[in-house]
């Protein structure tokens, strides 16, 4: 009873021993980190956003800063004056960007495009609203009901275009806004093949010769099409490379410039591109790095496509619409190298 | 009460009434072929009922509380152990747990203010109210933390009571650094670094799997380590236990003062009986007291010091402390990539000015809170040590109260049988 | 008589002790509150690939979902297909998942349904990024609340560099991203 027990180890190690399992454990738990995502977790597009420099064949000339909230709609009317269509509100700027005056309008149009004849169309989301060459609301036409939704308007003599995203149509209506006819549908029998928009982002628009081309987004290139609705010809270049169209549906935007190059915007990737008339690359007109990469525009929650607009003037600049900057940069072509 | 239990039940289980996200408004196809979108599926949680909760934990107790108390039966205590060890352990993956309520409860005083459920202020309280009356029932057979750390300590050795007494002062330390973290919005230090949930979760970051498993380890032969010396919840209840108003005891009756469990408790909850002689004169230690008080302000005052001085350190707990560093040294040229937050701020809106006031405000929380911290560890500091210094006259092998986990190891040692006619 | 009073009080004391505390705990707790759970905001989430590395759980609790109102059904799904593929078929060297967990089915020309194999999913956030960037954000990420063990402090919400996981009330346990259409938005 009297022997005290022997341990083997000392009372005094087991207290060293206590002490240095305690500093280990919060040792172990201060520098606790789990590993960062691998490469093979990481989506990463950066490698096609770089853009050869000889590739780009404009550059910036200038850049205006706009005082409008939003910034949705771009056109360049037959004097050069600049129209730019916001909340709220359309702004009128001098072919400099000095502002001239502000026309009025209730919401945000989507697009805006001015008939030969001085009129303006502005797409009121399901319906086309028509105003004077001043300003002044003249009518509204007909409601294309609640799936519509019209992302872009061009005017000839006798005919406007809108094309509806949501309806995944091109409605064609006279200048008094009668309906005319719906184009691109799907019809196998006359071989067209649909329009096919994920997304509310369809354009349309008139070569120089006055033809009608269409932007069929889902299949990442062009439609050519008569006034009747026939199919005349197509293009697609679907592919993430600089000469293709990226993602699943693009391009967002497209204008044709007097020489009958066309100037492409795409979303995902910001670039915009000029192909010659015969579909073939020309060059780069703004690269990701100069409107805004993925990382920077999907970090910063960008739901909208930052290019909103795309426009030439008549001498052939290519003005961009920058929305989340609510910025228009307006890109010339550079010196042709000799 | 039951009433409002129900009300959370029902609240539990109306999962998604209402949702609420992003919006977009761009309309899907629309198919020719008939084709029907699949319903997007939204399982709700899998979920326990409180009241099972709230009955089993006050069941268990009460149990325990019979079984330490009135059957003095240490095999009992280990059955209710494991009972509660599958349950909240690897039924309920350590969670919802005693230990981490703390933390929501003082939230609503000093941290964030977010409203807590019933079920975890139940919780929080059941335990504290139980050592108030029975002692730390909770610790010997309901905590599932402690349930896990017992099941591993088979060959327990005492360690010197000194070496108890100052690895005792680390719970007190990491209680100080959770309310640190509640106040100063870092957030759940003590989830954060629960050693032993990963084992109920059979999964964790590989650090805090080792801590669990060093703990274990060590608490083959220092039994129980993570309840003695750093349970943040176990200072509470220490402190409800040592008022209880019954507590287990070594012996049913009378101490024979056979010796015999002198050995048998490897918490060193069990005092030894006082020498008949006194080692010193009554006087040296009321001197000795006297000098205690008068150095407590001292203590204190260097302690909350301290604690103004680690401030910088402790506020390296903080995310947007870090985050600020990292842009500042960014912005300094000293690194060449980016980690994931530094790019994430980058990309917000925030300047980086922005950030920095940010960070400035948070460490004048942390000032703050490191004062009151170091006050609070001086005082807990000062108060053991004038615990250690009164002399205590006992001339029986008695528990101390307060460190006593009512594991029952000591009542097979002694000898003595319970009189049939003696009330407790 | 002394020492019995002073039980009394002791007793007393304790007794008022449970009551205050009992009491403090009834008030402070809130007769309405509800349980709160993590979730993911898909408005916040940067798709920085966290989620698959920092749950508690292996394989993360946290996993795609896909709102099918908002898809576009594309043929050429960026969630889906690597971004520089070449073929738009469902060869393995062209899926962008890295563990084949989101299936593809032919509807009808030209539209494609995309499911997510939950099985599989292990919310590394890679198609939800592709399908962003480029396409509607149909994928998203959520934590599923039948997985989720709902930590008191979630590790994944301790490492989001963008501050998209919060505590919500349970009974909206998800944050879906949803369509609404036309006439609801402006009501």
């Amino acid at each position: 009873m009297d022997a005290i027990p022997k341990h083997l180890i000392p009372a005094w190690l087991w207290a060293v021993l206590a002490v240095a399992a305690m500093v280990l454990a919060l040792a172990l738990a201060l520098t606790e980190r789990r590993r960062e995502p691998g490469p093979a977790l990481l989506y990463d597009v950066s490698p096609y956003e770089a853009v050869d420099p000889a590739k780009v064949l404009f550059r910036e000339a200038k850049r205006i800063s706009l005082n409008l909230d939003a910034p949705t709609a771009l056109c360049v009317r037959g004097d050069g004056t600049i129209l730019v269509a916001g909340q709220d509100a359309v702004l009128v700027l001098d072919s400099s960007g000095g502002e001239k005056g502000r026309i009025a309008v209730e919401g945000a149009p989507d697009c805006l495009a001015e008939g030969p004849d001085g009129r303006l169309y502005l797409g009121m989301r399901t319906r086309i609203a028509v105003h004077d060459p001043h300003g002044t609301h003249l009518q509204s036409w007909q409601d294309l009901g609640p799936r519509a939704w019209i992302t872009s308007i061009v005017a000839d003599e006798q005919h406007v275009f809108a094309a509806d995203a949501g309806n995944k149509v091109i409605c064609r209506f006279d200048i008094s806004g009668n309906l005319l006819n719906r184009i691109g549908e799907r019809d196998p029998e006359r071989d067209i093949p649909g329009l096919v928009v994920p997304s509310p982002y369809i354009d349309v628009l008139l070569d120089p010769g006055g033809g009608l081309w269409v932007v069929n987004p889902g299949r990442l290139g062009f439609e050519h099409y008569r006034a009747d609705g026939s199919l005349a010809s197509s293009w697609y270049r679907p592919g993430i490379e600089l000469d293709g169209f990226s993602g699943c549906c693009n391009p967002i935007h497209a204008v044709f410039r007097s020489d009958a190059s066309l100037v492409t915007v795409e979303k995902g990737i910001n670039r915009v591109k000029v192909y010659s008339p015969d579909t073939t690359l020309l060059g780069v007109v703004a690269t990701p790095e100069m409107i805004g990469t993925l990382a920077e525009a999907a970090a910063s929650f960008q739901e909208e496509a930052l290019v909103r607009d795309v426009a030439v003037d008549s001498e052939d600049r290519v003005l961009v619409l920058h929305g989340p900057r609510r910025e228009l940069l307006i890109f010339e072509e550079r010196a042709p190298k000799n | 009460m039951i009433y409002r239990l129900a009300l959370v039940t029902l609240a539990l289980a109306a999962v998604l009434g209402d949702q609420a996200g992003a919006e977009y408004r761009f309309p899907m196809p629309e198919f020719e072929s008939g084709y029907e979108r699949p319903q997007m599926e939204a399982p709700p949680p899998k979920l326990t009922s409180p009241v099972v909760d709230v009955a089993l934990l006050a069941g268990l107790m009460a149990l325990t509380a019979f079984a330490v108390l009135k059957l003095r039966s240490r095999n009992w205590v280990l059955t209710l152990m494991v009972v509660s060890l599958f349950y909240f352990g690897f039924y309920r993956k350590g969670c919802v747990c005693p230990v981490g309520a703390t933390q929501n409860v003082f939230n609503i005083l000093i941290g964030d203010g977010a409203p807590v459920p019933l079920l975890i202020s139940i919780f929080f309280l059941l335990p504290l109210i139980f050592a108030l009356y029975f002692g730390r029932v909770f610790c010997a057979a309901v905590c599932p933390l402690g349930a896990i750390q017992e099941a591993c300590a088979v060959q327990p050795v005492q360690i010197p009571r000194t070496a108890e007494n100052v690895l005792g002062m680390f719970a007190y330390a990491y209680l100080g650094l959770a309310m640190l973290g509640l106040y100063t919005g870092t957030g759940f230090l003590i989830c954060r670094y629960d050693p032993f949930v990963g084992f109920f979760r059979l999964g964790g970051s590989f650090n805090m799997l080792m801590a669990g498993g060093v703990l274990l380890v060590i608490g083959i032969f220092i039994a129980r380590p993570y309840c003695r010396f750093l349970c943040p919840y176990g200072v509470l209840l220490r402190w409800a236990s040592i008022f209880s108003r019954r507590h287990a005891s070594v012996t049913p009756a009378e101490c024979i003062q056979c010796r015999l469990c002198e050995t048998s408790c490897p918490y060193n909850a069990i005092n030894l009986p006082t020498p008949a002689v006194q080692s010193e004169p009554r006087r040296a230690g009321a001197r000795r007291l006297g000098w205690m008080l008068a150095a407590m302000p001292l203590v204190i005052a260097a302690a909350g010091l301290a604690g103004v001085l680690a401030h910088p350190l402790l506020s390296r707990l903080h995310p947007v402390i870090l985050l600020a560093e990292r842009i500042a040294a960014e912005q300094r040229g000293d690194f060449g990539d980016l980690t994931i937050e530094s790019e994430a701020f980058h990309a917000s809106q925030q300047s980086p000015a922005e950030l920095y006031a940010q960070a400035d405000a948070v460490r004048r929380r942390f000032r703050a809170a490191s004062a009151a911290f170091g006050v609070f560890l001086g005082l807990a500091f000062w108060g053991r040590m004038v615990r250690l210094s009164v002399i205590r006259k006992s001339p029986d092998y008695e528990i101390d109260r307060g460190a006593c986990l009512s594991c029952g190891r000591c009542f097979a040692y002694c000898p003595v049988e319970k009189p049939n006619d003696v009330a407790a | 008589m002394d020492s019995r009073d002073k039980i009394d009080r002791r007793e007393f004391i304790r007794a008022a002790a449970v009551l205050a505390a009992g009491g403090g705990a009834w008030m402070a707790a809130r007769p309405d509150a509800e349980g709160m759970v993590w979730q993911i905001d898909p408005a916040k989430c940067i798709q920085c690939g966290r989620c698959a590395t920092n749950c508690v759980l292996n394989p993360s609790a946290v996993k795609c979902v896909h709102t099918y109102e908002i898809c576009g059904y594309c043929d050429l799904c960026s969630g889906y297909l690597q971004p520089g593929a070449k073929a738009r078929d469902t060869g393995a060297e062209n899926e962008l998942c890295p563990v084949g967990a989101l299936k593809r089915k032919f509807i009808e020309e030209p539209f494609y349904e995309y499911t997510v194999d939950e099985e599989r999913c292990f919310g590394c956030a890679k198609c939800v990024k592709g399908c962003g960037q480029f396409g509607n954000g149909s994928l998203h990420l959520q934590i599923k609340r039948d997985l989720c063990v709902n930590c008191n402090e979630c590790s994944i919400a301790r490492n989001c560099p963008s501050d998209a996981i919060r505590r919500v009330p349970a009974r909206r346990g998800y944050l879906f991203k949803q369509w609404v259409s036309g006439e609801e938005s402006e009501g």
